[in-house]
């Protein structure tokens, strides 16, 4: 078990790397590109991989996505021609041989013409292919229908809302999804997810406090207990709410030009505008005795509970100033995430050093869980525990958003995906 | 900031030749349209006006202005012009030129960063563009080069304003620099127009009918600076109005006005509870205390034996002459005028403290109370505003910035939060004049806890956003964005008179109705309200974008927007290559507009910046195709009224020009295409950094490398010890500053950033003896 492990860890120094297992993958097939037919089935090229479906019955027979070849889930395009499957991806193209695909490279998605054509539940129809006395319309965002005097849809309604997740956090029972557009979904079991639509639509991050759920939108600051009533916080009144952290009865939150405090209780919220100077902050992470902010301009900003700031940038000797996300780890240094120049770590003493070894220098995001920091870049994701920094395997997406533990399992939010891993081979 | 860099320009550049154009010019307040001149030398040169026309439209009350002046230089020698307009307290300029010989140099609004380029790369090369800068309320000055001798150099300035109403008549006045200048005015209101005067010039007056009246000016009465009009209108007060622009299958704009009446001489004078709080910290000090402790006297002594009287002086804390107004006699006027006197300057700033006990010490009885809050407004703006938010009693918050320091946001915020009017004293001849007029307000309530709503059409963006209260011969304006169409009701409610009273209008909004002023009263309210928001909570990327881009539709200076005007034979290949793309971008904006699209940032390294389409609501479809392979529909943004979406560059695309392209399929299955441009651009800036020891430290100057683009900041920092560091400022295109160090070797490291934040940095040894 996931938690066992690092417990074992704990007590002992680390002798080997951590191991990680891929044991699943949840993808959103809403979003369905292309469309090919040789009768009897039908193939979808989806966001989130490619589906087959019986025409006679419209039922689900098979799907495919980086589990079986694909070098990523979203294709874009189906070739039934010559009684073989061939499909194009972002950046391959793949052959169905048996069971799995052969990909090769290949060029890209070219940019698609603007196009104007019929919709099918609020949303484009992108293809459309007749089989048997079928219509089947591809939807950008409703997946994949059956149209005619009662459409029908086909695609499953318990998926994950986006491909592109960013936070995610545990609550009890539940892990709660905040996606790049689409807003907030859940699980309460890990393979049935629920979005929850009235909810605000590009989540930066979440937290959880004594039953509430926060959620940093760009459209603002949200509350919810249910997921299914959501209301926004008043007091703060700018867009782009980037960051959530707890202090004591307090609610830390960043927008990109200032950090607030909110009362968890009774009080009023205040806001220390640009501090250190920043006009551009990103996320923040609170340890106890001040709070780290990553900002695109000033570094990493470090506030302290006098509100005095020091600046940890580009002239302080780092290697850059814009900075998107960091952690506090065990040691009680500030790990952070920079826009293109790897991941530093902030040291108590003020001294810093780069963390090498990781698979690539662009980083999105920098999760703590437990005693590991989890890395996300963009071409890959990493585990650091000690002097070790693993590579996690068989990541569906070379962009990675973010991580959480969830019923004793790894998360991994990607914008191919989630992939769910055992830590345990 | 471009403005702020050329308001030091002037100064550094000619001190010696302001001082005595000062001396022997016009002073600002007299300079209505006036060019003053110096010579290459320092001397100040001879400008004879040979003509002024003005070209004036009026639709109702909006008054579109065209002053056209020309100047003759009958010196030997080539002279610089500054060209200075006082065209009166809500006066925008929307457009300004001048000619060199046949070329009409005209200006325009540009982006900060677009504006900052031309502008340097000119100015580096001994070039001088015209600049235009708002220099005071109301206020606008330029700069004029060459003016050659002998030439006839023409100016020519359009600015425009709402206008005046006081009861039923609308007074107009308009700058002059010579009284017999040649004035045609064409005046339109459907409400009618009767009994046109002037007392500063005879009329030639020529009616064509009820609606529309003609006017030309003939000779001036006296030696008069203005031309001054008024006429009366056929419509009594308390009379809700509305006048709508719209362009076809788009949102309109709205303005919705009510005006009261004169007071009646013999109406009975209501007596008030007035605390007036003074701001002693430190921030006051000199000058800007002095003055308010001037108007707070003037105050003091316009009140009268029905009123109450309290003052609280405050830093950061509170002292109160009493704990609740007390009625005003000889001795409480002279107790609270003593109590001001003696006040000096302190300590912090506590506004929101101030103004929490200040509310609190209110007797909250019938009498109505006001506050008058003078200060600088140098404080925590959030926890002011949320004091001023808290607080549920009655009383009315008026504030009043005295000098050049006020934080005009916070005081406008506040005044318009607690329904009072926010009054900025610019010089302390000023005062007298300011004071009594916000005093003669504050004297006759009119109508107050006003509301609206509407049924029909749905009326948004709402500005002002608190409704104020109405006082005698005052005129309510709203300004509004209307969707939907046909039979609408407009209500407007408040109290007179401690009675209920509902104002309504039935009007039918038309698919398409052309009455641009109206648009543009829109969108310079929105801008001021963002400008306002990003004072107070910060910037963020969607606010600075849709500033920038409403700046940029209606040409309006902002803190992101220049106007620039740049004679076509100073531009370097570099610097027209870069007003071409501008101006690209622009007109596709103009085009566009109201469907403008924009990205939350146009220059940027990869990320993921935000896409927003301004389209009708009721569109089925806005999708957005991105040239590297991604499609993303847009969804509907109910508070910012556009569509949106977010979306990350790849890593590897590589830098260059892009555009997205954006189709918007309209209710009807009408289609639109726009695109917007965007670059990206990854690659480091280069610079050319030199150091000066000084007695004290390191003067430190940093350039960038004009191939690889423009600096947007630069710091440097001791690289022992980080926390040692200075911003360096902008001027004339180059970053200084001077750190401090002890004496001994020091290494220091320079870090410069372009505008996508591309950062280059380097390190150099220096000893300070």
């Amino acid at each position: 078990m996931f938690a066992g492990l690092l417990t074992l860890a704990l007590a002992a120094p680390v002798a080997d790397a951590p191991s990680f297992e891929l044991a699943t993958l949840h993808t959103s097939t809403a979003h369905v590109d292309d469309l090919a037919t040789d009768g009897k089935l039908v193939w979808a090229g989806t966001r989130g991989g490619l589906e087959v479906y019986d025409v006679a019955t419209g039922t689900l027979q098979r799907r495919f996505d980086t589990r079986h070849g694909l070098d990523t889930a979203h294709v874009w395009s189906v070739d039934l021609s010559n009684g073989q499957a061939r499909v194009r991806t972002t950046a391959s193209e793949c052959v169905l041989r048996d069971t799995t695909f052969d990909c090769t490279a290949a060029a890209g998605a070219p940019a698609m013409e603007p196009t104007v054509g019929p919709r099918r539940d609020g949303h484009r129809v992108t293809a459309i292919v007749n089989a048997g006395t079928q219509r089947f319309e591809a939807t950008a965002g409703s997946g994949l229908w059956i149209g005619g005097e009662t459409p029908r849809r086909l695609t499953a309604d318990d998926q994950p809302c986006s491909n592109h997740i960013g936070p995610m956090l545990t609550d009890g029972e539940r892990l709660w999804l905040g996606a790049f557009h689409e807003g907030l979904c859940f699980t309460d079991d890990g393979r049935t997810f629920t979005h929850a639509s009235e909810g605000p639509r590009m989540i930066n991050d979440l937290t959880s406090i004594d039953g509430v759920l926060w959620i940093a939108a760009t459209e603002g600051l949200f509350r919810t207990t249910d997921g299914i009533t959501f209301e926004r916080e008043a007091s703060i009144k700018p867009r782009g709410v980037n960051g959530l952290a707890r202090d004591g009865d307090m609610l830390l939150v960043t927008t990109p030009g200032a950090l607030w405090t909110v009362p968890l209780g009774k009080g009023r919220t205040k806001a220390q505008s640009r501090p250190g100077r920043t006009r551009a902050i990103q996320g923040l992470v609170h340890t106890t005795d001040a709070t780290w902010l990553t900002t695109e301009d000033r570094g990493v900003v470090r506030v302290a509970t006098s509100g005095d700031t020091t600046r940890f940038d580009l002239a302080a000797g780092l290697p850059a100033s814009w900075f998107l996300a960091a952690a506090a780890d065990n040691q009680g240094n500030i790990v952070a995430g920079s826009l293109r120049n790897g991941v530093t770590v902030l040291e108590p003493d003020g001294s810093h050093h780069q963390v090498g070894g990781l698979p690539d220098t662009w980083i999105f995001d920098v999760t703590r869980i437990a005693d590991t920091i989890f890395v996300g870049t963009q071409n890959g994701a990493a585990a650091i525990q000690g002097e070790h920094v693993t590579t996690l395997p068989d990541i569906p997406h070379p962009n990675v958003h973010g991580f959480a533990e969830y019923r004793g399992q790894l998360w991994v939010a990607t914008e191919g995906g989630l992939a769910v891993y055992d830590t345990d081979s | 900031m471009l403005p702020h860099a050329s308001l030091r320009l002037l100064a550094s550049l000619t001190p010696a030749a302001l001082a005595l154009a000062a001396s022997l010019a016009p002073t600002l307040a007299e300079a209505n349209g006036r060019l003053t001149a110096t010579t290459e030398s320092g001397d100040v040169g001879e400008l004879d006006l040979l003509e002024e026309r003005l070209t004036i439209n009026i639709d109702r009350q909006y008054a579109d202005t065209t002053l056209r002046q020309v100047y003759s230089n009958h010196s030997e020698s080539r002279l610089e012009g500054r060209y200075t307009l006082q065209a009166g307290e809500g006066a925008k300029v929307h457009g300004f030129s001048y000619w060199n010989g046949d070329d009409r140099i005209v200006g325009e609004v540009l982006e900060n960063s677009t504006a900052t380029e031309i502008y340097e790369e000119v100015t580096g090369l001994g070039g001088d563009p015209g600049l235009l800068t708002e220099s005071g309320e109301g206020a606008f000055t330029f700069r004029v080069f060459p003016i050659e001798p002998g030439e006839d150099k023409p100016v020519e300035v359009d600015y425009h304003r709402r206008l005046e109403r006081s009861g039923d008549r609308v007074l107009a006045s308009f700058p002059l620099a010579e009284p017999a200048a040649n004035a045609t005015i064409t005046l339109h209101d459907e409400r009618g127009i009767t009994d046109l005067e002037s007392t500063s010039h005879n009329l030639d007056i020529k009616r064509i009918d009820a609606e529309h009246i003609e006017v030309r000016t003939k000779t001036p009465k006296g030696k008069p600076t203005e031309l001054d009009l008024s006429w009366t209108i056929g419509q009594p007060a308390f009379t809700l109005d509305t006048a709508i622009h719209r362009d076809k299958g788009q949102d309109g704009y709205m303005l919705l006005t009510l005006a009261t009446p004169d007071v009646a001489p013999s109406t009975k004078r209501i007596g008030k509870d007035v605390t007036l709080v003074l701001d002693i910290s430190g921030s006051m000090a000199g000058p800007p205390l002095d003055q308010a402790k001037l108007a707070a006297i003037d105050v003091l002594g316009r009140l009268s034996s029905e009123d109450r009287v309290n003052v609280v002086l405050f830093d950061d804390g509170v002292d109160k002459l009493y704990n609740t107004p007390r009625a005003v006699k000889d001795s409480t006027r002279k107790d609270a005028i003593d109590f001001v006197k003696k006040a000096h300057d302190n300590g912090g700033t506590n506004i929101a403290l101030a103004l929490k006990e200040s509310l609190a010490a209110q007797t909250r009885d019938d009498k109505p109370d006001v506050i008058l809050f003078l200060t600088d407004g140098q404080s925590d703006s959030q926890e002011t505003l949320e004091v001023a938010a808290d607080d549920k009693g009655d009383a009315r918050v008026f504030t009043i910035g005295v000098g050049d320091g006020v934080e005009r946001p916070l005081l406008s915020r506040l005044a318009s939060t607690k329904r009072g009017r926010f009054t900025f004293i610019e010089s302390p001849e000023a005062i007298t004049r300011k004071m009594e007029k916000l005093y003669d307000t504050i004297e006759t309530p009119m109508m107050v806890d006003l509301e609206l709503s509407a049924k029909g059409a749905t009326v948004t963006r709402i500005y002002p956003q608190s409704l104020p209260d109405l006082y005698a011969s005052d005129e309510l304006v709203i300004a509004a964005r209307v969707r939907g169409d046909g039979p609408t009701t407009i209500t407007l409610t408040g109290r007179r008179g401690g009675k209920l009273e509902t104002f309504e209008t039935t009007l039918n909004v038309p698919k398409v109705n052309q009455r641009p002023w109206v648009g543009r009263t829109w969108a310079e309210a929105r801008t001021d309200d963002l400008l306002e928001e990003i004072a107070l909570a910060g910037e963020t990327e969607e606010l600075v974008e849709e500033t920038t881009e409403l700046a940029l539709a209606y040409n309006i200076v902002t803190p992101y927007t220049a106007f620039l005007a740049i004679p076509a034979s100073e531009l370097t290949e570099g610097a027209s290559e870069t007003l071409a793309q501008a101006r690209e971008r622009k007109s596709k904006i103009l085009a566009a507009n109201p469907d403008a699209a924009a990205l939350s940032r146009d220059i940027m390294p990869p990320g993921d910046p935000i896409l927003s389409v301004r389209a009708p609501a009721s569109a089925q479809q806005v999708t957005a195709y991105f040239p590297f392979g991604l499609v993303e529909d847009l969804v509907w943004d109910e508070a910012r009224e556009m569509w949106t979406t977010r979306f990350l560059v790849p890593k590897g695309v590589e830098d260059g020009a892009y555009d997205v392209k954006v189709v918007v399929v309209d209710k009807n299955g009408a289609v639109k295409m726009s695109t917007v441009p965007y670059t990206i651009d990854s690659e480091a800036p280069d610079f050319e950094v030199e150091l000066e020891v000084t007695d004290s430290g390191v003067r430190v100057l940093a350039k960038a490398d004009p191939e690889l683009g423009v600096l947007r900041e630069a710091v440097v920092a001791l690289v022992d010890d980080p926390t040692v560091r200075i911003d360096l400022t902008l001027h004339r295109g180059e970053f200084t500053g001077e750190l401090k160090l002890p004496p001994g070797m020091h290494r220091v490291r320079v870090v410069v950033t372009d505008d996508a934040r591309n950062e280059k940095s380097r390190e150099i040894e220096v000893e300070v003896k």
